[in-house]
């Protein structure tokens, strides 16, 4: 029998939580540990800097590069606090969607994995290395290209030190509360991509009563 | 005898005056021509000059700075050699931009910097010094005001941008750059955090 990927949507933070916590241990992978120390090159069509608040926004075709990471987006707030640290918040116009890429460092030899988000903000800072993907989110993890899981929620915040990621379905008025999570079969035949689509769980059911 | 060195002093002086003026012209066709020869005729010529600008309250708006100052009479333009400009303004950060060459008009209302033009501005507790490079500077010094079409380099602490064509406020403190930009910010320093 072979494997199939498993898709269910997760109604509470906690739960999505906890899903993602599992996501995570399912897949020790780390992020490409020294992206957070090199230095980042940014490309756009135009900038302005507040040189009162020193908060640089660039706009057109904003591309920043840092290591493996990649982040794309049609504008880019770039700011250094006090302490040295950058802050960027990369966002999408017309309906599209920001992006953002990084390679995780190696754990089995062969095998390079990748972490590839989307969304209408995203936003990145070099004191957490942590990536927070706001409204439509969407973030797929890959394994020598082939994907391997998947998240969508309004808000995904994804903490590149600890290889984990934290969903929310409801920090946006609107949104229809859930959070989707898709898990690629671990016990394919290799090199077999993962198949979208698979039996959905609802898991929600199943969750303790007074869970948030 | 007397005549006759009087006569070969006459040749020098004379020959001395073509050569010169012969390599005015040149300079002024090859350098700051185009702008100097509708400017009018030279009435003055100062060097090692040190002007200061005041409002109409008395207060000092800018200092300027040239190994040469070349007045021209008809039009109040000025032709600068290595000029210096220092906004003065108590309420601003300090800015000076430098230059090889410069020609201001209307009474050094505008400036038009040439070559290795660098201006800087002063750091504070808020914001690390910042650094402008480029070929061609326009200024308005009253405003501190500083424009450029050519490429330039913006340092802001230890973070590098490039660009095709700037606008700086100064007073507004707002800095613009126009096309193609290219941006470098290195990692935090553990040593350095806002290194000049």
């Amino acid at each position: 029998m072979r494997s199939m990927p498993l898709s269910f949507p997760v109604r509470t933070h906690a739960a999505a939580l906890a899903a993602a916590l599992a996501l995570a241990a399912a897949a020790p992978a780390w992020p490409e540990s020294a992206d957070r120390y090199k230095e980042a090159n940014v490309t756009a069509d135009h900038s302005t800097l507040d040189d009162l608040h020193q908060i640089e926004v660039l706009t057109g075709h904003v591309v920043l590069i840092k290591g493996t990471m990649r982040m794309g987006g049609d504008r880019m707030e770039h700011r250094q606090d006090e302490r040295g640290y950058h802050h960027y918040v990369v966002t999408a116009e017309g309906g599209g969607l920001a992006t953002f890429h990084e390679r995780r460092d190696t754990v089995r030899p062969g095998v390079e994995s990748t972490i590839d988000g989307f969304a209408e903000r995203i936003e990145y800072d070099d004191q957490e290395d942590r990536v927070v993907l706001e409204r439509r989110a969407l973030v797929k993890r890959l394994e020598n290209g082939e994907l391997r899981d998947e998240l969508s929620g309004v808000r995904i915040v994804y903490d590149a030190r600890k290889a984990t990621y934290d969903v929310d379905g409801r920090s946006v008025e609107g949104a229809d509360g859930r959070v989707h999570i898709r898990i690629a079969p671990r016990s394919g035949a290799p090199g077999e991509p993962a198949k979208p689509g698979g039996a959905p769980l609802t898991p929600e059911r199943a969750l303790p009563e007074g869970t948030r | 005898m007397g005549e006759r060195v009087t006569s070969w002093f006459a040749i020098v002086l004379l020959t001395a005056v073509l050569a010169t003026s012969y390599w005015y012209a040149q300079y002024l066709r090859a350098g700051l021509g185009g702008e100097t020869a509708r400017a009018g005729a030279v009435d003055f010529f100062a060097e090692g000059i040190a002007l200061t600008a005041f409002d109409p309250l008395g207060r000092p708006r800018f200092r300027l700075f040239a190994d040469r100052l070349t007045h021209f009479g008809s039009s109040d333009d000025v032709d600068l050699v290595r000029p210096r400009v220092l906004s003065m303004r108590a309420d601003q950060p300090q800015v000076q931009a430098t230059a090889r060459e410069a020609h201001g008009q209307n009474n050094g209302q505008s400036l038009q910097m040439r070559g290795d033009v660098v201006v800087t501005r002063a750091g504070d507790a808020a914001r690390p010094p910042m650094e402008l490079r480029t070929d061609e500077l326009r200024a308005v010094p009253d405003d501190d005001h500083f424009w450029t079409d050519a490429p330039v380099r913006v340092q802001s602490g230890n973070n590098v941008l490039r660009s095709q064509g700037m606008d700086f406020d100064n007073v507004a403190r707002r800095i613009e750059l126009r096309r193609e930009v290219v941006g470098v910010f290195p990692p935090r320093s553990k040593t350095c955090v806002r290194c000049p």
